[in-house]
């Protein structure tokens, strides 16, 4: 027990419930015993403030619009996965069976993670379309184009998707992990942006084998200049994006003295090479 | 009310706020906080006049920024949970008539310039009768979250005194308990009430 008595505004806060939990336990235990913090404490039992006043108003009961409804349920839904963005590594949140541990990468169309398959304990990328385009039925349908189409590729220059599904309305696909730079940060790194940008990465000229362009899936876009992937004594891989349906040469091919004539750089690129940060093939 | 009061935190001790658990990434907090605070949200959209689905769309922006940012939510530093969430929601509202008017040259016009420009930079509990209103349906809300954290009798004791404002001795004589039990009991929960709601200093 306190001996010495509290303050008329001590007695007020523990009445309206603002003393930290320790503060409050020592009034409780003094009031039990001292007669004339007693006497205080009940002139003040009828104070209210903004909260009492606020539940002492009768409960409203508008019944929420559709378009509330639907939206708290996909908040709810996708939360955990926004929650992952600023976690960063060591999160350990859980996608089906991937253990997200840190983002690598953000773009439009998604955030991809460093993540872990928990029960092969196999590092892999884990790419989830953004909450944003959740809401967009067509960007839903454009993300599930590129799964399908991502997934009926196989080639050495290709990242490989070994998984893909929905948890809880978050889609995500599931990448080989591969370690190295992107072609973006190779740019910035060298300097040589502007000429990596039109000559290699930004131009639709993605590599693609011949057995590609027939297929129905392959869409329209090239391949970004982050989904280009560089890592030391190998050819470049592709990501993240279908490939151009168009026959079209990458980087180190197109560069091949003798090549096809679709492999070589056209328009302000024609005779030019890229910079020797792209290890031939 | 319809959840069944199960535990007293003055015997087991206060059960982790919301605010903890969504920091923790408790997956039911997630849909407790958006239980919480949607209807918030919503109505600020609303008020600023947004429509039924823009507001909507507002909302889930908010409920994605404060996702990626609760945890360097400082309550020192930021005040109320709920000022800071205002703040996010105002300047989403914001991005939000930007975006519109860059789609669409002229949208909205003097009204949603009207609407922004009576968008408070601070929010304030007494700010309107609206205001009012929210903060009352935000509190119920809220309490409907922590009842089953408290005994029935310490919960009878709060209701009474606080939502209904009867008299300490009267609710005292009808529960049998002291009237100090009483004054104990309304503390508690209101604590507990603020903590949730991220008001406590």
């Amino acid at each position: 027990m306190t001996l010495t008595c509290f303050s008329r505004e001590d007695l007020r806060s523990y009445l309206l419930g603002e003393l930290p939990d320790a503060a409050s336990d020592r009034v409780a235990a003094h009031l039990e015993a001292c007669s004339v913090c007693e006497a205080t404490v009940a002139a003040l039992d009828r104070e209210a403030d903004t909260v009492i006043e606020a539940l002492r108003q009768p409960a409203a009961t508008e019944e929420p619009a559709s378009a509330y409804r639907l939206a708290a349920r996909r908040a709810a839904a996708h939360w955990p996965t926004a929650a992952c963005e600023a976690v960063g590594a060591g999160s350990g949140q859980r996608l089906r069976d991937y253990e997200l541990l840190e983002p690598l990468a953000r773009g439009g169309m998604g955030t991809v993670y460093r993540a872990r398959h928990v029960r092969l304990n196999r590092p892999v990328a884990l790419k989830v379309l953004p909450e944003r385009w959740l809401r967009d039925p067509a960007a839903v349908s454009r993300f599930e184009r590129e799964m399908q189409a991502v997934g009926s590729l196989q080639h050495p220059s290709i990242v490989q998707a070994t998984d893909g599904g929905e948890v809880n309305g978050v889609h995500f696909l599931v990448m080989e992990l591969i370690e190295g730079v992107d072609c973006g940060t190779l740019a910035t790194c060298r300097r040589t942006c502007a000429r990596l940008s039109t000559g290699c990465c930004r131009g639709q000229r993605t590599g693609a084998p011949s057995r590609w362009s027939g297929s129905p899936r392959c869409s329209r876009r090239g391949v970004s200049r982050s989904g280009c992937l560089i890592w030391s004594g190998r050819p470049p891989r592709f990501a993240g994006r279908s490939p151009s349906n168009q026959p079209s040469a990458s980087c180190p091919r197109a560069r091949r003295p003798g090549g096809p004539p679709h492999h070589q750089p056209r328009g302000r690129n024609a005779g030019k090479e890229c910079v020797g940060s792209w290890p031939l093939a | 009310m319809s959840l069944e009061p199960q535990s007293d935190p003055s015997s087991q001790g206060t059960s982790p706020t919301l605010l903890a658990r969504v920091r923790a990434n408790d997956a039911l907090a997630w849909r407790e906080f958006v239980h919480l605070y949607g209807p918030l949200i919503f109505s600020w959209g609303r008020r600023a006049g947004l429509a039924d689905q823009d507001a909507a769309d507002v909302m889930q922006d908010v409920f994605l920024a404060v996702a990626r940012a609760i945890r360097q939510f400082d309550p020192e530093l930021r005040g109320r949970f709920r000022g800071w969430l205002w703040t996010i929601t105002r300047n989403k509202i914001r991005d939000h008539h930007r975006h519109t008017a860059s789609e669409a040259q002229g949208y909205g016009g003097d009204t949603a310039w009207r609407s922004l420009c009576e968008l408070p930079e601070e929010w304030n509990d007494h700010g309107s009768d609206a205001a009012r209103q929210e903060v009352g349906a935000l509190c119920r809300r809220a309490l409907q979250l922590i009842r089953r954290d408290f005994a029935p009798h310490t919960w009878s004791a709060f209701w009474l005194a606080v939502v209904e404002g009867r008299s300490t001795d009267e609710i005292a004589s009808e529960l049998g308990l002291s009237p100090n039990g009483v004054r104990q009991a309304k503390s508690r929960v209101l604590r507990r009430l603020r903590a949730e709601l991220g008001d406590t200093p």
